[in-house]
Order: structure tokens, then sequence, then C-alpha cells
């Protein structure tokens, strides 16, 4: 017995075919389940028809027990939807070998409407679809979509069964979190659109998956330090208290590079010199091996062109060196975009490095003795910190410039200490302070000029004088005023001795401290409003080392405590200059 | 004077070595002055002024500049010479003008007709010693004398709103001689302004001008 029904009789056909060779006829194919299956697409509820009993024992569907189907089949019936044949009448009109189509001339519901003058057979199609990775592994779990036929989950195999279907075309497409973007080659869609499902047909789909482009993040840190010059994750960082990078966290949806360089996005800076290179570090926040392929589908574009270049020409690791090299000053952006998104960037600021002169002495006053310093460590940890702005300080060792004999210096000098047994500029004022400094620079520089052996001093060099009083001092150290050449570390040759150096060279270079900001030429809002403001823990980065809490002052920002310009108590982290700074500081 | 002849043989032997195309020969001069004697590093100089090209880097130009700047004083007419043809064969950089103009001052190389229309001139400058390539050029103008220039470097300290930017125009300026740079150190001899400090006012210019006068006074 056989009964076709509506949609499905093309299908009843193909499985007749099918079964063919083995010489007998598919009967009962339309199982409970079957019917049920086409019920829930093909059918509505609430029309009753009578007679439908009549068929239903043949299909398996027993009144007691599927009222509802029975409902529905009947109410199919009345529309006219379906048709029930007696198949048992019907199977020698099946062709042996295939191909011939299986029609049976409907008898028509009874009791019930008469059915409609020779109906063509609903069609069957079969659809299967297969997902695959670029690699040709197949991806479970992928969800495939087949337009009105709804959504399926690919199994272990990468395979979606729709199973038999109505012919058609339909949208195929494979979603998967982490994947699914196109792919400019069309062998590599992972979205097919109107597939053709021909009536009668077993039709295979095969989608690619794609791992999506997810973010990337930059230069969090070069494996080593001394190969980039600046980095500056404080300018643009968010507003919001801890807030998060958005890279590298993946799966973060489509970012779209800001017109504007200073958007509070967390987008870092990095300072590169004309002609030099630097390297970053780019970080694709991928799973696994399977960013490798987007690695190579990513495009990097540096905007404007003219201020830097890409140097390295293929990534081939999630996280890997990425080399730029700067071509000429200005300013720029590098974005990664792929897939036609951005997916990560970073600014650029470019300058001609700059090589500083400063001549280093000690200076013996009545007061003072000569200081012993190491001109190479110092040198050293000096550029280690001026690399970031493209600066090199060339130091050279003047050694001693004795103005002990100088009776007009002394008497300046004895103000500096008021105090009886007191410390240098115990109690003294800043007026009496920067007198003295002002003299004993001019002292120097005038015992300097009357050299005829070496060391000479070098013409517009700035001045770092060792100035260790016998006593003892209050400060680390003074440059006379902001840009003045002249700067004086007030004890002896060590970490702290060098920081203050670096710290009082920066005002040399007309660098303010946070808290005698003018404007926000030095320092953005934010880090300078974040001054007298307790300052929380970082956590280290491979490109600064962590920081602890520490109370409120007056001279450090708690959005960038380390700062070189400010007064972080540990010495060994202050270290660090921003893009704003790079840009402000004197370079001649 | 050659270098081979005066100089010890390992300082001989880093100067015929020297690639000048590369910023790690910068320090040329220096390093030699300190591993021998000011007449050595001299006579390097001059060597260097002799194989400088226009391709040579950046910095080792730059220090090459400084360091005529540093011997002007005692630079004879030959090496003047040779440094002249040097400056003439390496076109002019404006990344560098603070050590270029300061080395054809300090040893008066009148290159001024050679320099007419390349140098770009622009007074929007804040300091001395940023993008301040019309400030350098103006005082080497007006340490060869040059009609108006002095006038022009005047009238830009007289521009200049800042104490502290007043300030160290002024000390600039007090390197050129001359009375007509007296003059313009006297007229901020009563000026209250006063430079910054590193942690508030600093000295007034009133102030460093009394003590910028004093030392010419004294040279």
């Amino acid at each position: 017995m056989g009964i076709r029904i509506g949609g499905i009789s093309g299908r009843f056909e193909l499985m007749n075919r099918n079964e063919a060779t083995a010489d007998r006829i598919r009967c009962g194919f339309l199982d409970h389940g079957e019917a049920l299956l086409f019920l829930r697409r093909h059918t509505a509820p609430a029309e009753v028809i009578a007679g439908v009993r009549r068929w239903s024992h043949d299909l398996g569907i027993h009144y007691s027990t599927d009222q509802d189907l029975l409902q529905r089949l009947a109410s199919a019936i009345a529309a006219g939807e379906i048709w029930v044949a007696d198949l048992e009448r019907t199977p020698a009109r099946h062709s042996r070998g295939g191909g011939g189509r299986v029609d049976p001339v409907p008898p028509g519901p009874k009791p019930g409407p008469s059915p409609k003058p020779n109906p063509k057979p609903a069609p069957v199609a079969e659809l299967v679809v297969t997902v695959k990775n670029l690699f040709g592994k197949p991806v479970e779990g992928a969800t495939v979509t087949a337009g009105s036929l709804g959504s399926k989950k690919t199994d272990k195999d990468g395979v979606a069964d729709f199973g038999k279907v109505t012919p058609g075309s339909y949208d195929v497409t494979a979603k998967k979190p982490g994947h699914g973007k196109k792919r400019n080659g069309p062998e590599e869609m992972d979205e097919k659109k109107a597939v053709p499902v021909p009536d009668g047909s077993k039709t295979a789909v095969n989608l690619i998956q794609h791992p999506e482009c997810a973010n990337v993040a930059f230069f969090e840190g070069a494996t080593t330090r001394a190969n980039y010059f600046g980095f500056d994750h404080k300018t643009n960082m968010k507003a919001a208290p801890n807030g998060e990078y958005w890279v590298p966290v993946p799966d973060k949806g489509t970012l779209t590079m800001p017109a504007g360089k200073f958007t509070r996005d967390e987008g870092r800076w990095v300072s590169v010199a004309v002609g030099k290179e630097t390297e970053l570090e780019i970080h694709f926040a991928f799973k696994g091996a399977e960013c490798i392929p987007c690695l190579a589908n990513s495009a990097y574009q540096i905007i404007p062109a003219n201020v830097a270049e890409v140097v390295t020409a293929r990534i081939t690791a999630k996280k890997a060196v990425f080399k730029i090299k700067g071509k000429a000053k200005g300013e720029a952006s590098l974005k990664v975009v792929c897939d036609g998104h951005d997916i990560g960037w970073f600014h650029i600021w470019c300058e001609v490095e700059k090589e500083l002169l400063v001549d280093v002495a000690t200076i013996v006053t009545t007061r003072t003795t000569a200081a012993a310093f190491d001109i190479a460590g110092l040198s050293t940890y000096m550029n280690d910190i001026y690399r970031q702005m493209l600066i090199k300080l060339n130091l050279k060792d003047l050694g001693t410039i004795d103005l002990s004999a100088n009776a007009a210096l002394a008497i300046i000098e004895a103000a500096e200490y008021p105090v009886a047994g007191g410390k240098f500029q115990e109690n003294t004022s800043g007026v009496t302070d920067t007198a003295f400094l002002t003299a004993a620079d001019i002292a120097a520089v005038a015992s300097l000029a009357a050299r005829t052996t070496s060391p000479t001093p070098r013409a517009g060099a700035r001045r770092l004088y060792w100035y260790v009083p016998n006593a003892g001092a209050m400060w680390g150290g003074e440059n006379i005023s902001i840009g003045h050449p002249a700067t004086f570390i007030y004890y002896s040759d060590g970490l702290a001795a060098r920081n203050t150096g670096a710290h009082e060279i920066g005002h040399s270079l007309k660098l303010h401290h946070p808290q005698q900001h003018a404007g926000n030429s030095e320092f953005p809002e934010h880090l300078w409003k974040s001054l007298s403001t307790a300052v929380p823990a970082y956590a280290a980065t491979n490109t600064e080392p962590g920081s602890s809490t520490n109370p409120a002052h007056a001279n450090i920002m708690a959005n960038d405590p380390t700062n070189l310009m400010g007064y972080w108590p540990v010495k060994a982290s202050r270290k660090y200059f921003r893009y704003h700074q790079w840009k402000a500081a004197d370079r001649s | 004077m050659n270098y081979v002849d005066i100089c010890p043989p390992a300082v001989v032997y880093r100067i015929q070595e020297a690639d000048l195309q590369s910023a790690e020969s910068s320090n040329l001069i220096t390093w030699v002055e300190e591993n021998s004697d000011r007449e050595c590093a001299m006579a390097a100089l001059e060597s260097v002024a002799t194989r400088l090209t226009a391709t040579s880097d950046l910095s080792v130009i730059d220090l090459f500049y400084n360091a005529v700047a540093s011997y002007a004083r005692v630079l004879n007419a030959g090496q003047k010479q040779i440094i002249r043809a040097a400056y003439q064969r390496i076109p002019y950089e404006p990344a560098i003008s603070f050590n270029y103009f300061l080395g054809l001052r300090n040893a008066r190389i009148d290159l001024r007709e050679d320099l007419r229309g390349k140098v770009g001139i622009d007074w929007s400058f804040a300091s001395p010693r940023r993008d301040a390539e019309t400030w350098d050029y103006y005082l080497y103008l007006a340490a060869m004398d040059e009609p108006g220039a002095l006038l022009a470097l005047a009238a830009k300290v007289a521009d200049t709103k800042s104490g502290n930017d007043v300030t160290l125009l002024l000390i600039s300026l007090a390197d050129l001689p001359g009375n007509g740079v007296d003059g313009i150190l006297k007229s901020y001899a009563n000026d209250l302004r006063t430079a910054e400090g590193v942690n508030g006012p600093g000295m007034p210019i009133a102030e460093n001008v009394r003590i910028l006068l004093m030392m010419r006074e004294a040279d």
C-alpha cells in the first residue's frame, strides 16, 4: 500500500525509484513520524474532515492517541493540499530503473469534498550541508540556516542534514562564534545564496568556516625594551575606571578607528625616529591555530602613508614582533583591517632623532667635594629614558671644576646654608637658591671656557653638575629654571641620583612637573586632573613594571604615577614620558 | 695638521675606520679628544670635514657642526677653509639648524649668500631650542653684522609674553658680542616678569639681565 500526500509525492517517487532495484515497492513510508513532520510543516489545525479515520489506520495513526494529528490531517485534505491514495492499487505504475514519476490517481477523500482535478504531485528533495574549516576539517556545532527550513547544528562530521525538504531555492549560511566572516575567494564562502534544491534531488552544500577577524592588540610590549622607542598607553586611556583595552579581548565585534587621534579608546601611541625601525608586539586575539588564515587575510594601513611604513611583510603567529619604520616627521595611525573591518590600531609620532649634548662635571667649592660618577652608567640610564622621545643624550665627562677659590661665589653659597650645621637649602628661598645656582653655573662655564687642555666643553651643550654638599642636601637636584641649560644633582652617583638627573634634564628640555603644568600641552586633562588623588595599584605589563598603591600627592598623577616628571617615590620605576611630553620637549 | 702624525695609533685607527654613514660615528670628535687631546681632536675634525658628504648620517653631520663651534676659537685659516667647503658640500638641514648655525657663527664662516632663500622664516616658535631655525639663522646673521638681523631678534623678544621664554631668549641672545646686544639686554633691566622655577616663580628677568650684563663686562 502506498499513499501519496500532496507535497511529498515527489519524495515518494524518489524513494520508490531508489527501492526499485529491490524489485519491490516501498510501502508505508509515510509512517507516524513522517506524518507528524509533514503536518507540522504543511497543515493548519481546526478543520476536521469526515472520513479521515479511514486512512489513519494505514498511516499508523490512532484516533485515540492522535486526535490532534488527525484533525490537522483532515484539515489539509479539506483544503485540497494533500491527497490520500489507495496505493495498494498503484505499484504497477512505478517503472523499474527509476526516472518515471509516480503519479497515482488520487481517489479523493472519502467522505469529503471532491479533490481538485488533476493535481500536480508534490515534489520532494533533500538537502545536506557540510561545514568544514580552512584546513578541511569538519566544524562541529556550527549553526546552519537554510532559509525557511530553519536552522540545524552540524554534528561531529560537520554535517547538518535537513532531510526531505520542499524543492526550491534556499540561502544557506553557517555560523559559529569566533568564525564566519566571508573571505575574498569564492571558494571560501561561508554563505551561499539561492542554492537550487531541485525536485527529486539530493543536494549537497559545502561551506567553509573561517576564524573570524578578532581584535588585535599592539605593543603591549616588545620582547625586549631596547627594540622600541616610546610607548604610551596613558594619553588615550579610557575614561571609565579600570577601562579595559579593547584589544586583545576577542569577539568584541566590529571596531571603527576614530577620526581623532585622541579619542579615549585606549589606543596606544608609539614613537619612531625618521629612518629608524621600531619593534612592536602584535597580538591577534584568537584561540589556537585557527588564527593563522586570518593573519594572512589582514591588511596594515598607515594613514597618512608618508609618515611611516610597515616593515614586517607577513605575520605568521598570533603573537609576533611587528616592525614599522619612520619616514618623515609627523603623526599617523596604523590600523589593521580584516575583511573591510577595523580590528585594531595605534598612533605614531615620528620625529628626527636628535642627539643632545650634555657636559657633565663635578663642582668643588668650600662646601662640597668632588663627586665620583660613572659617565657610562649615567649615559646608559638616561638614554634608556630619553629614547622614548627620540632624543639621544650625548654625555661628556668634563671632570672636576674647582671653584673653591672663588670668593664671590662662596659668599652667595653661604646663603644656601642659613641653618648652622644644616643641610644645603635648608630654610632657604627659591630666589636665593636660583641666584646661587646661576652664579655657580656662570663660574663653572667661565672656568671651563678657560681650559686649553682636554677635556674641553662643547658649544651649546647643556650642563649637568654634581654639586654634592658635605652637609647633605634637602632635595635631590634642581634645574635653574624651566628650559635653562644648567642642571644640578645634590647627592652621589647611584640609581636615585641618576633618576633625579634625568628628571632635572627634563626641566632643562622645558618640561614641567604635572603640578606646574600649563594648559594641556604636556599632560592631557585626564592625567593632570588625577593629581592629589590616591594612586591605585597597577599590574606590570611587558613595557612597564607594576606599581603599588600610594597616598594622594600633589605631584603624582594617579592615572600616570610613574611619569618621570612627577614625584613617584620609587625611582626605579619613575621613567616614563608620554606623547604630549615627547612633543613638547626642546630638541636642540 | 694631519691626525696621523699627532694622534695615538689607536685613535688614528678609529678615525680611519669611522663610517660616517653610521650614527655610531656621531661622537667621533669627542671620543678622540677624550682619548688623546684637543690638537688631535681638531686634526680629526679636519679629516672628517674632508670626508663628509650629503649622504653622511645626520647625527654625524650635526655633531661635526658642533665640534666646529666648540673648537672655533682655535681653528686656523686652513682648517676653516676645509670646513667651509664641507658646509657648502652638504645641503642645509633644518632639523640640525642649532649646531649648523652655531658652527658658522663661532667660526665666522660667511655663507650668507649661499643660504639666502634656503632657510625657512617662521617666528612663531616659543623656545630658542625647539623649532627655532629662524632664531638660529638670525643669531648667525647678527653675528655676521647683517643689517636688520639684531633688530629682528630684539623684536622677537619684545613680542614674547612669557617671562620664562623672554629669559631663555635673552640668555641665548647674550651669546652674541657687541653693544647692540647690551642695549637689548638693558632694555629689560627693570622687567619684573619671572622665569619659571621648577616649583614656582623663578628669578625676575631683571635679575637675570643684571647677571648677564655683569658676565659680559667681565669678558
